[in-house]
């Protein structure tokens, strides 16, 4: 029989068979002896109430015990994962499988080369600045393998408030520039590789950003 | 083939998602780290980003354990908590062939091997299953149900089936509900 269970360290809630309790609290990892439990279905209707804790200010950011995430600042989205870029080989191949097994949503750029073209898509619900709509998971690109002059297929792009500023410190924490500051369709990036050798894609956050766009809003 | 385009971005809006199902959302990235202290360093002073250790995943090695990583506004449990970002996790790559990749959902209301014959029938490969996911019968109950499969152009992914304990009152269970 389902049941709803509430954390009371972390305020995490989900409801499963109570065959099947998870041996720690999927987030914060305490064990049952945490557990608020109550019959139902609908976690709408649950009686037992549990504020979630509220953020430390003066955390120590190098502490990775359980803590409620840290206040991410206003009118900044630097630092989020943003996108993902999918290298091809065959524009239709990966067109057809992600579209066909997946239901992703997928258009051409323009200026692109027609038989290598850069694609985006919405792998979910958007807005019309296809931007997605709800929280916690991302849109992202096809691109031919042959249009990335590092050599790396970097997979995600992050966001940054300022490419100069983010490679100074890319450097002066260990990583490396691979790809200098460049332009394309108007927007400023910048491939890194950080400082275990991964490479990601840097993208400046645009100028036309009002900081009205749900996805430009914090906590 | 996608259609054409005479901007940067069509001139619709996507596509309406109105199930209730998060099939092919690409929710959380798998990223790795050689050194956690250096690793660390570097993506709290360069990026902001917050950690905390995954317990649930198991933490036999403390010093190589695994992490959820918030890169912006999040949940209480590290999920995302404004639309447009993804957080990841963070692993140990003990010899350094690791390579990035994400985790996508697939169908809540079917097997995942009916998503894994149509990732064969379209060039794709399945790299393994984790061991519960193998079994329809435990899909359902288990956080861990999913399998590696590799895309035609050789990206890894994994594929995630939550199970039925998600309430769908989660914020990232949001939906194109109708007008």
């Amino acid at each position: 029989m389902n049941r709803i269970y509430t954390c009371y360290n972390c305020g995490f809630v989900w409801k499963c068979d109570e065959a099947h309790i998870p041996p720690v609290c999927p987030t914060c990892g305490m064990g049952p002896e945490v557990y608020l439990s109550e019959p139902g279905e609908d976690i709408s209707q649950r009686r037992i109430h549990v504020d979630p804790p509220k953020v430390i200010p003066d955390w120590d950011r190098y502490d990775t015990h359980y803590h409620p995430p840290r206040h991410f600042p206003a009118h900044s989205r630097h630092g989020r994962i943003r996108r993902f870029v999918l290298g091809y080989d065959d524009a239709k191949v990966m067109y057809d499988f992600y579209k066909d097994i997946f239901d992703w949503d997928i258009y051409t750029c323009e200026n692109t080369d027609p038989e290598n073209p850069l694609m985006f898509c919405a792998t979910g619900p958007g807005n019309e600045n296809w931007e997605p709509s709800v929280p916690s998971f991302i849109y992202g690109y096809l691109r031919p393998k042959k249009d990335d002059p590092t050599g790396t297929d970097p997979l995600f792009m992050i966001e940054v408030d300022s490419i100069d500023e983010t490679l100074k410190k890319v450097v002066e924490f260990g990583g490396r520039v691979l790809r200098d500051k460049y332009t394309e369709d108007g927007q400023l990036y910048a491939v890194i590789a950080d400082s275990e050798g991964y490479s990601w894609y840097l993208w400046q956050t645009p100028d036309t950003v009002t900081w009205e766009e749900p996805e430009s809003q914090t906590i | 083939m996608a259609e054409k385009t005479t901007a940067s971005y069509p001139y619709r809006p996507p596509k309406k998602y109105p199930k209730k199902d998060l099939h092919g959302r690409v929710r959380f990235g798998r990223i790795f780290y050689r050194d956690f202290e250096r690793a660390q360093k570097f993506f709290v002073n360069v990026f902001g980003w917050d950690m905390i250790d995954a317990v649930v995943l198991g933490i036999d090695d403390y010093e190589h354990r695994p992490l959820f990583v918030a890169t912006g506004p999040s949940q209480i449990g590290y999920e995302g908590l404004v639309p447009g970002l993804m957080n990841t996790r963070l692993y140990y790559d003990k010899d350094g062939t690791e390579r990035h990749f994400f985790m996508m959902e697939v169908h809540m209301d079917e097997p995942i091997t009916n998503t894994l014959e149509k990732v064969v029938a379209h060039g794709g490969k399945i790299l393994g299953y984790n061991t519960t996911a193998a079994d329809d019968g435990n899909e359902d109950a288990n956080w861990f149900s999913g399998a590696y499969i590799e895309d035609p152009a050789g990206h890894k992914i994994y594929l995630w089936k939550c199970p039925a304990s998600r309430t769908w009152e989660e914020p990232e269970a949001g939906y194109d509900k109708e007008e």
